[in-house]
């Protein structure tokens, strides 16, 4: 019949004194306890059978095989923070360069505003159609009175930035104006004069709050 | 046999590791010879019984493919025995949905000793495998990682995912357990 040895302490370092891993102070401490204690010196036993079935059951491992199917170390240039090689650091550069001149070449030819300032804005259309005075009658105005770019956005495709009101039609102002006038949201260009309490001093004069 | 002990261990696999990511590719030949053997045999012990040569070479694949971002808070043993553990767990996964392994939950014995026989001569050690099948499956883990590898609670609780007062019990409970079975053989 095997049994547990008391003392617990003992017990949970028979293992390390199997593998031999206790320091020498504490080995000689369990070797003395070992000596004198049968449970503890069965566990042991019992121990150093349970690892050689182990030891038996694994197989052999080709480890040439391994280590030979292994990545190599990784080169310094994928490391983190790496620096970059001098032809890359040049083909940086140029591409930078190109992009600023053709940013720059862009603007000389179409004096300053593309085509894409010009686009017409939907949302403003569609929000525009959403109104109080989008019914069925409502007629869009395009905000953008040259003749070409008029052309070129119909109505309902909503407004074009750009240009002044001088081709407008006398009813395209009209509901132009008539939509201004009922937008709630104009902040008013007059500033707010804001009452300010004026409360005399103690030395005679005052003091604004 | 000359077991060096746990401080010397990570000292020199933090050499080796620093050697590899310096070039020096005859350091991860050293690593794996270090290690593969107590691999394998945890994977044998935890009843794997085929393909334990490939389980262990994925271990080292996976764990060089990530050895450049290692940090040595904790050793290169324990977490080289964390990817192998995980890798047998998914495999057991995968074929359990297949249909065609053996279970995991507690009170399923793992039947993985039938061949004890021709491979272990000593009685005893034959009578103690044995007994391996009536622990739970954690119960035989942290039994196997203290008995074969001489492994701390400390480390086999970072392994398992467990606390090192938890592990102690499994291993005196396991160790309960075996007494009784081979006191009832």
């Amino acid at each position: 019949m095997m049994r547990d040895c008391p003392d617990g302490a003992m017990r949970d370092l028979l293992p390390d004194f199997v593998h031999e891993t206790l320091p020498e102070a504490e080995r000689v401490r369990l070797a003395r306890h070992l000596a004198a204690c049968a449970d503890c010196a069965a566990e042991v036993e019992l121990i150093r059978s349970a690892r050689a079935a182990f030891d038996a059951l694994a197989p052999a491992v080709d480890v040439a095989r391994i280590a030979a199917s292994l990545p190599g170390a990784p080169s310094p240039s994928r490391r983190g923070g790496a620096r970059l090689a001098p032809w890359r650091m040049a083909a940086a550069i140029a591409l930078v360069a190109l992009g600023g001149l053709s940013v720059a070449l862009l603007r000389g030819v179409f004096g300053g505003v593309s085509d894409g300032a010009r686009a017409t804005v939907p949302g403003v259309a569609a929000m525009r159609r959403a109104g109080p005075d989008s019914g069925p009658g409502a007629k869009q105005v395009p905000l953008t009175p040259r003749g070409r770019e008029v052309a070129a956005t119909r109505p309902e495709d909503g407004v074009s930035f750009g240009g002044g009101f001088s081709d407008l039609s006398d009813d395209q102002l009209k509901t132009l104006l008539h939509e201004i006038d009922v937008l709630q949201a104009t902040p008013s260009p007059e500033p707010e004069v804001q009452a300010t309490p004026i409360i005399p001093s103690h030395e005679g004069g005052y003091n604004a709050w | 046999m000359d077991v060096p002990n746990r401080e010397e261990d990570a000292a020199v696999d933090a050499a080796l590791i620093d050697r590899w990511k310096r070039g020096d590719q005859r350091a991860a030949a050293e690593i794996v010879n270090r290690h593969a053997g107590a691999l394998a045999r945890f994977a044998a012990s935890s009843g794997e019984r085929e393909e334990v040569d490939e389980l262990v070479q994925d271990t080292f694949v996976r764990a060089f493919n990530s050895l450049d971002s290692f940090r040595a808070d904790s050793s290169l043993r324990t977490w080289l025995f964390t990817i192998l553990r995980r890798l047998v767990l998914d495999r057991r996964r995968s074929e359990r949905r297949r249909g065609s392994s053996v279970e995991l939950e507690e009170g399923h014995a793992v039947q993985a000793y039938d061949a004890l026989d021709a491979l272990v001569a000593d009685e005893t050690a034959r009578r103690v495998a044995q007994a391996m099948e009536r622990l739970s499956p954690l119960q035989k883990e942290v039994f196997i990682l203290r008995v074969t590898e001489g492994m701390a609670y400390g480390e086999i609780a970072k392994l398992v995912g467990s606390t090192e007062g938890a592990c102690r019990v499994h291993y005196h409970n396991a160790m309960r357990s075996v007494k009784e079975f081979l006191d009832d053989a």
